[in-house]
């Protein structure tokens, strides 16, 4: 080997050496964040995992409720029409020692169809298990705003033999919509009303034709019937009038395109006999609302109910569809 | 030559070595730490998140601990970005974005959401009630998390709930994954490095001795005769050199009919077949040895790069011609004037060994011989010129006999 090759050969060794040295005293970099890009797709509120720990919490708070009779155990977990309710049931359970009128409401899910809303507030529904000899249960969770727990707004019993539409999966989510949201044959709180009309009214109702006869409807003609027939004796009459309520209705959407709304309404009985008569509550439950009255001829009831309808999208010809009902007496008044 | 040659297998050696070390070090002492603690404290504000990509900034496990001085109750959480965004609200909070170093968390305050901050007598609710978290922890004083899913866009939110007014502070630790890049190339580079420059040192070595025995073959090469004569009449008394093939045994032999390097026809023809075949050996023999000394010779005229002169010792083995015991030549004239003084015939010896003798070289002359009163007469003529100078050592023309 000649010479300058040789020394090439050696400044080569001594220049990677220096290289070495410098790199080992470098220290590793240190990284930035790089985080996966936001997703695009809409995502749902909660995960499964998630939905079931809340109804367990849930089925937890109303066990204990009706164990203990502790109308205060349900305050944390629900609220609404639901807590309005089973406070009531609560009550009637202690009045008449049974728990015999306290809806089953078992929190074991069938379908889970989760909110993919961003803001406030999230509505979750869930199709329960059947309770012995009855329907299942329509069960609507929301949390309110984001410091706040998912609470059971409402329920519902489904019709027997009802179909519910198709949702999109858990996992998927669906649309929340808004209580004017467009693009349906009505809009979710025209259509609450609408029904709270065909319930007061009957067949004389303007929306009488829009909804398919359904059980809950008939059994309230059945009752005014009755409740007239009775009173006719006694010159009396029964009134029975629903009314939705403003600002409570939660509405989820469909996979195709429709939307399945619950609604709140309240309901007002009137019952009037001619001067002299007495009337007495018919039920167990009206027995233990009016129990600290003295009832003579005229005693009104409150009722809390909560109705489940289905509202197809705009431009089919199908019909809205009521899904299920929820109707209890919540106070029993002497009307003024 | 060698000097330099050395002195790079040395450097190359000591290169090797280092690099060796140096890349065992960077895997052993130099090593990075396995695992890397950050931390940061929020101040005057009751919350801190992480920004999305902060919880697997360094490796994919992180443990997360969150602290309150005092023991105050302190929440930590992790949730997906809007739900903790949600949360937040319109409070203030200190958002953590990254490592400033490797022990120290980048905080910037949070943007502020909408709606109104939460009055500061009522302090923050505790977070761990929420049902939007992924996981959630609480303690008094310390709270901590491990998480080691993929963490996507998930953030931690660590809350000091209620309204003391004290401030947490965060630490996140991942186990890292220490990788030591120059350890292979390094230990390899170096063996070559050292194996390079320790053939280099050998290869030198063994040139060296090499050398030092290469000396008599070469010097006993360089002196062998031009023409194989006189080595035929003596029994070589050292080491014949290489290549010379002076077929030792026959030189007794050879002596009786041994000519001046041509033997005459007439002589050839004298012989027995063994005889002939003898001589066609010592011939090439002859031949072989004439080559090498040209090579020999040439190789002094041209020495090798690198190669120091050879210093011929003086005290040479090989073999020399040796000079012949004076001797009576049996000259038919008894008269003629021959120079008695033994130093005169050493002398003339000497010359006749080296092929110095003749003065005229003519082809055999049968005349002078049968003549052997004309060889005199010529020397008859001189003697008495000699005998009058007195003892000149007149060469005497001999035939050639004596040899």
């Amino acid at each position: 080997m000649t010479r300058s090759a040789q020394r090439t050969r050696t400044r080569t060794g001594a220049a990677a050496l220096v290289l070495a040295l410098g790199l080992t005293a470098c220290a590793p970099e240190i990284p930035t964040p790089d985080p996966e890009a936001p997703p695009v797709a809409a995502r749902p509120v909660l995960a499964p995992e998630q939905v079931k720990a809340v109804l367990a919490d849930v089925g937890t708070a109303l066990e204990q409720a009706s164990t203990e009779l502790d109308r205060d155990a349900v305050d944390a977990r629900l609220t609404g029409p639901a807590r309005k309710i089973r406070r009531t049931e609560l009550l009637v359970a202690e009045v008449l020692e049974t728990t015999e009128y306290v809806t089953q409401l078992p929190t074991a899910t069938k379908s889970v169809m989760v909110s993919t809303a961003e803001t406030w507030p999230r509505v979750v529904l869930a199709v329960s298990e059947q309770p012995e000899l009855q329907t299942e249960r329509l069960l609507v969770l929301e949390q309110p705003s984001a410091r706040a727990q998912y609470q059971l707004w409402a329920w519902v019993r489904l019709f027997p033999n009802v179909e519910l539409p198709a949702f999109a999966a858990a996992a998927t989510g669906s649309a929340q919509a808004a209580a004017d949201a467009e693009g349906y044959v009505m809009t979710p709180d025209a259509a609450v009303a609408a029904y709270a009309d065909v319930l007061s009214k009957g067949s004389k109702s303007e929306h009488a034709e829009l909804f398919a006869d359904d059980p809950f409807r008939q059994q309230i003609a059945q009752i005014k019937k009755l409740q007239n027939e009775a009173l006719e004796a006694a010159d009396g009459k029964q009134t029975l009038t629903f009314s939705a309520v403003p600002g409570s209705v939660r509405a989820l959407e469909t996979v195709d395109g429709g939307v399945v709304v619950v609604g709140e309404m309240t309901a007002l009985e009137d019952r009037v006999a001619e001067k002299g008569a007495t009337i007495a509550p018919g039920s167990q439950i009206e027995k233990a609302l009016a129990r600290k009255l003295d009832v003579e001829n005229e005693m009104s009831i409150s009722y809390t109910s909560t109705v489940a309808l289905y509202l197809p999208a705009e431009g089919t010809d199908e019909a809205p569809v009521v899904l299920g009902v929820e109707h209890v007496a919540t106070a029993a008044d002497i009307p003024s | 030559m060698t000097v330099l040659r050395r002195v790079v297998g040395v450097l190359l050696v000591v290169l090797g070595l280092a690099a060796i070390a140096v890349a065992t070090a960077s895997a052993t002492i130099w090593r990075p730490s396995d695992v890397v603690t950050a931390r940061a404290a929020a101040s005057d504000v009751a919350m801190m998140t992480t920004a999305p990509g902060v919880l697997d900034l360094v490796g994919d496990e992180v443990t997360l601990t969150a602290r309150a001085r005092d023991g105050a109750p302190v929440a930590l959480v992790l949730g997906d970005e809007r739900d903790v965004a949600g949360w937040v609200g319109a409070d203030p909070v200190v958002e953590i974005t990254g490592l400033e170093s490797w022990t120290t968390l980048a905080t910037q305050a949070g943007d502020a959401g909408d709606g109104d901050p939460t009055p500061a007598e009522e302090g923050l609710p505790d977070p761990t009630a929420s049902d939007m978290w992924i996981a959630s922890a609480r303690g008094e004083g310390t709270a901590s998390l491990t998480w080691d899913a993929p963490a996507g866009r998930v953030q931690a939110l660590v809350v000091v709930p209620g309204a003391d007014g004290v401030s947490p502070e965060l630490e996140l630790s991942w186990p890292r994954e220490v990788s030591t890049p120059l350890l292979v190339p390094g230990v390899v580079a170096g063996a070559i490095l050292l194996l390079v420059g320790a053939a280099v040192l050998v290869r030198e070595l063994l040139r060296a001795r090499r050398r030092r025995t290469a000396v008599e073959p070469d010097s006993a090469a360089a002196t062998t005769p031009p023409a194989g004569v006189p080595s035929r009449d003596t029994a070589p008394a050292g080491s014949p050199a290489p290549g010379i093939a002076v077929p030792g045994d026959d030189s007794a032999l050879a002596a009786g009919p041994a000519a001046a390097g041509t033997v005459s026809a007439a002589a050839r023809s004298a012989m027995t077949r063994r005889e002939l075949r003898e001589l066609a050996e010592r011939e090439a023999a002859e031949r072989e040895a004439a080559e090498k000394a040209a090579r020999a010779a040439e190789r002094r005229a041209r020495p090798r790069t690198g190669m120091l002169p050879a210093v011929r010792r003086a005290t040479s083995t090989g073999p020399t011609p040796q000079v012949p015991e004076p001797q009576e030549t049996p000259t038919a004239p008894e008269t003629a004037a021959q120079p008695s003084s033994p130093e005169a015939t050493r002398a003339d010896a000497w010359r006749q060994a080296w092929g110095f003798g003749e003065t005229s070289w003519a082809p055999y002359q049968p005349d002078r011989d049968t003549e052997s009163a004309g060889t005199s007469k010529p020397a008859a003529d001189e003697a008495p010129a000699a005998d009058e100078t007195g003892g000149t050592t007149a060469p005497p023309t001999s035939t050639g006999g004596a040899r």
